[in-house]
């Protein structure tokens, strides 16, 4: 074995008789073993278990984020007030990946209840990006992204609300993947904001995200906001070639905007020229509105962050503050005890844009906002096939530079938040790197339903180009 | 125009069952200032009346009773009773 495998490569070895699927496993466990003490990926690995179902990803191990549930194992969501929590079940998603032959190695670092763009808001520990230790891996799946990237394993869960799953990609250099809004199952996963939350998927190639989002396809009775959907194959129509007369449209403003760092631009820019040369017709697509996501973005996930938060309190799972003369005074102090500065402040602004006096102001508003930056979405849907942007607007920064600023932090999620709100799809992989060796990735965001069309399109520039290829430094 | 004072941000917490500390105070005031004053430029959009917001649709399913051993659940509870959850006192 390797590091840096892909799911194809590996299964290519297990069908040849070249590895066993045991040793696969315990290659994955004594890697991760090693590495992940200087990344900070996890926050608890496992042993490795037997599991009898044999399927696409037996001998293939992975790891989980850890706000989704793993029966027997702690879910603590990054956050102190559920340190010793340990789930009764595993979350549909995971039951997938099992019976899929799956075994699971750990529980993925992430910002506290998916609330961050960097990974530092975890309360256990910082997660270094795999490329340059001193700068961020992006966030929340920060410890799935950066794994991956690392090839401590070779896929990972991760859930995405605003870009959680393809910022952290992006800054990883690898393939990030947030679904249809109700394509992939949310029973057993923490919820942060409900109208957006989607698991994602983390994997070196866009043919192993394809077979992933695969497995987790399908519909789930147990979760109300699941899709009719049947279970589909997207890997069946990975060719390596684009579709005949497809039309690629370029966010105008994303290669405009002061706010996108230059090489990032360029890269970009290379990314979209390499499309026309392999026969994709570009048109830019000017869409006003797209910049109000963020607003919208705000408001509407700091309102859904309270409400959801609401239930931990101390009183039926968790930590549960010693001191407390009273039941109000033991949800207080347990919420004192138990939240982290940045939960406590979306709690305070989602309660405040809810609060009767303001809802007219903000949530209202940003739930017609957001209907019309869908309005937008569908129209340049008519002129074109997919949409392109940068997936971050800058590269990935240095651990605490940004932490004491909010604001500026939450702009790293200001080409993803558009299409969570919408509730379409969107696919980012790496297009080269910056000049200090940083990787850069861009997105493909789709119509509604329209995986299938974006798995292809991105493993043609993928299968042409080699920047998936590439390998962080020191990691062999 | 955000006007949020600390007698505002203080009622907002205890609604919020958090408690803040009085250096956290001022931090919060100024940072939560700068979010709502970002999204105020919600204020300029001109809503579209051919758009309108996108409502809900509950989906429903059969009410049907599974059995579940409560067990695993109230272990992970921080205080029990027999098959009870317990809490401190709520009323005096």
């Amino acid at each position: 074995m390797k590091p840096f495998l892909t799911i194809k490569e590996i299964k290519e070895k297990l069908d040849k008789k070249e590895i066993s699927e045991n040793e696969s496993i315990k290659y994955y466990f004594d890697r991760l073993k090693k590495i992940d003490p200087k990344l900070g990926t996890t926050l608890e690995i496992f042993e490795p278990t037997e599991n009898n179902k044999k399927g696409l990803l037996s001998g293939i191990p992975g790891i989980i984020k850890d706000n989704i549930c793993q029966q027997g194992k702690i879910t603590s969501c990054g956050s102190k007030i559920l340190e010793n929590f340990k789930s009764t079940y595993d979350a549909t998603v995971v039951e997938q990946v099992k019976k899929e032959g799956a075994v699971i190695l750990g529980r993925g670092n992430m910002d506290e209840f998916a609330m961050g763009s960097s990974g530092e808001y975890s309360a256990y520990k910082v997660t270094r990006n795999p490329w340059n230790t001193n700068c961020v891996p992006g966030g929340s799946s920060s410890g799935p992204a950066a794994a991956v990237a690392a090839g401590l394993v070779p896929w990972a869960l991760g859930t995405e609300t605003g870009g959680s799953v393809r910022q952290p990609a992006s800054y990883c250099g690898i393939v990030g993947f947030y679904p249809t809004y109700g394509s992939h199952s949310r029973l057993g996963t923490v919820a942060l904001t409900s109208s957006t939350d989607q698991v994602g998927t983390l994997t070196r190639t866009v043919h192993d995200n394809a077979l992933l989002a695969s497995i987790l396809s399908g519909h789930d009775p147990k979760d109300s906001t699941s899709l009719f959907r049947e279970k589909t194959d997207f890997t069946k129509k990975l060719n390596g070639k684009l579709p005949k007369n497809l039309t690629l449209g370029v966010i105008q403003d994303s290669i405009e905007s002061k706010g996108v760092d230059n090489q990032i631009k360029e890269r970009f820019k290379e990314a979209v020229d390499h499309l026309e040369k392999l026969g994709a017709k570009i048109k830019y697509i000017s869409l006003p509105d797209l910049k109000y996501g963020i607003s919208v973005y705000f408001v509407i996930n700091r309102a859904e962050a309270a409400s959801n938060l609401a239930r931990f309190d101390g009183s039926l799972y968790g930590m549960r503050a010693k001191e407390a003369k009273d039941l109000h005074d033991m949800y207080i102090n347990t919420r004192h005890d138990g939240f982290g500065q940045e939960v406590k402040r979306r709690i305070l602004m989602g309660n405040y844009v809810l609060s009767s006096s303001h809802q007219e102001a903000y949530y209202k508003k940003a739930d017609h906002v957001r209907a019309m930056i869908r309005a937008e979405f569908e129209a340049a849907f008519k002129e074109v096939d997919l949409l392109m942007s940068p997936t971050a607007p800058t590269l990935p920064f240095e651990i605490g530079k940004m932490s004491m600023d909010p604001l500026q932090m939450y702009m790293a999620d200001y080409f993803t938040v558009p299409n969570c709100i919408t509730g379409n799809p969107a696919l980012s992989l790496p297009c080269g790197f910056s000049k200090e060796k940083l990787p850069i990735g861009f997105q493909f965001i789709g119509p509604r339903l329209s995986e299938e069309l974006i798995f292809q399109v991105a493993h043609a520039y993928e299968q042409s180009t080699e920047h998936h290829l590439k390998t962080p430094p020191g990691l062999d | 125009m955000v006007n949020l004072d600390k007698e505002e941000l203080l009622k907002l917490a205890e609604l919020s069952a958090l408690k803040l500390y009085d250096e956290e105070v001022e931090v919060l005031l100024k940072q939560i200032k700068v979010f709502l004053e970002y999204t105020d430029e919600l204020d300029q959009v001109k809503l579209s009346k051919e758009v309108a917001p996108i409502r809900n649709v509950n989906v429903f399913r059969e009410d049907i009773a599974i059995p579940t051993n409560s067990k695993p659940i109230l272990e992970q509870a921080p205080q029990t009773k027999d098959t009870y959850f317990e809490v401190p006192k709520i009323l005096d």
